[in-house]
């Protein structure tokens, strides 16, 4: 890997010339992984950019084109708008589930024109629910987006290498 | 210390040599600690999973409902001592009234609850992808404490938005006040 950098005795001080001299495979600069492995000082700067480089395209570019797709297509918006229509169902329909259960404990006796009645209004609250929060959920998810968008590292995608 | 003669390249410093030398150890340590992030990617990953969305709405569920049921039971009581008829229209409104509000609340808060999972998730990918194009030698050296505290600020801000949305419950007694005064001080028709 080149010329031997420190032939010259007055380098001797640090050492690194036994190294150079015992023609060992051991180089004065290498790293564990052998991504980075010469003798010169220089050289190694160089390759340890490379390394890093290498590095950050294996283990991190592909989180990050994921996580980048995810937070600029719809996906988590309409998640978060399903989540919020099955919530308000769910919620609503065992929420009046529980009002039938209390109502027959209580001994209510309704006709079946205030059984109706109270069907529609329910039925009515819930759509009104359902919209509401489907709307809010909508909001907020493209607020969140943006936030992730406008904070995220992406712009700087410097890599490694500093 | 500079050997440029004849034009040749000036040969490196001993200070320049022995960072080259403290880097490549620096890039060894974090390699070492590229665990580390790999550790943090796996929790966020956790966040994402049906499971924790289903725990977080679970836990809403139940607060909200239990929340209801005391308004219910107060309600009762407080009907019972009015000597209201369970089956009078004052009575079945009231708690028209509470059911209404009960299920905003409790299928909001619901979402709320998943939704702020998800807003932990997304936000722990993007500590993720930071560590990743932060600088990545140095700034794994400091992975642990990085990792350390992005999760605890994950999990801090799932759950106190999750907290104030099932404080939300606290509409519930709004509603039920307001509509029990009403109804308790109409006249009897």
């Amino acid at each position: 890997m080149g010329t031997p950098v420190f032939t010259n005795p007055s380098a001797n001080r640090t050492g690194y010339q036994n190294n150079n001299s015992s023609q060992s495979s051991e180089k004065t600069y290498q790293s564990e992984d052998e991504k980075i492995s010469t003798n010169s000082a220089e050289d190694a700067l160089a390759q340890l950019i490379r390394a890093d480089w290498d590095n950050f395209k294996e283990d991190d570019l592909e989180y990050i084109m994921d996580y980048a797709k995810d937070i600029t297509n719809e996906t988590y918006v309409d998640r978060a708008v399903g989540q919020a229509k099955r919530n308000v169902n769910l919620g609503a329909n065992s929420v009046y589930a529980g009002q039938k259960k209390r109502a027959s404990g209580m001994g209510v006796d309704l006709s079946s024109a205030q059984i109706n009645d109270r069907q529609k209004d329910f039925k009515r609250a819930k759509a009104v629910s359902l919209a509401g929060a489907a709307s809010d959920a909508r909001d907020s998810a493209i607020d969140r987006r943006n936030k992730l968008i406008a904070g995220s590292n992406i712009s700087s995608l410097s890599g490694g290498g500093s | 210390m500079c050997s440029n003669v004849g034009g040749s390249k000036p040969e490196m410093t001993e200070a320049e040599k022995e960072s080259a030398k403290v880097a490549v150890e620096q890039y060894d340590i974090a390699r070492d600690l590229d665990f580390v992030k790999e550790a943090y990617e796996s929790q966020v990953d956790a966040l994402g999973s049906s499971g924790y969305r289903n725990y977080a709405r679970g836990k809403a569920n139940i607060a909200g409902m239990s929340s209801l049921e005391d308004a219910a039971k107060t309600t009762k009581v407080r009907q019972q001592q009015k000597g209201i008829d369970p089956s009078s229209g004052a009575s079945t409104s009231e708690f028209n009234e509470l059911t209404g509000t009960g299920a905003e609340v409790v299928g909001r808060g619901m979402g709320e609850a998943e939704f702020s999972i998800d807003s932990a998730y997304l936000g722990g990918r993007a500590n993720r992808v930071a560590m990743a194009t932060g600088e990545a030698t140095k700034a794994q050296i400091g992975l642990g404490d990085i990792a350390d505290r992005a999760v605890a600020d994950a999990n801090q801000d799932a759950f106190s938005d999750f907290n104030s949305s099932a404080s939300n419950a606290s509409a519930l007694g709004t509603a039920v006040g307001m509509g029990a005064s009403y109804y308790l001080n109409k006249p009897e028709g």
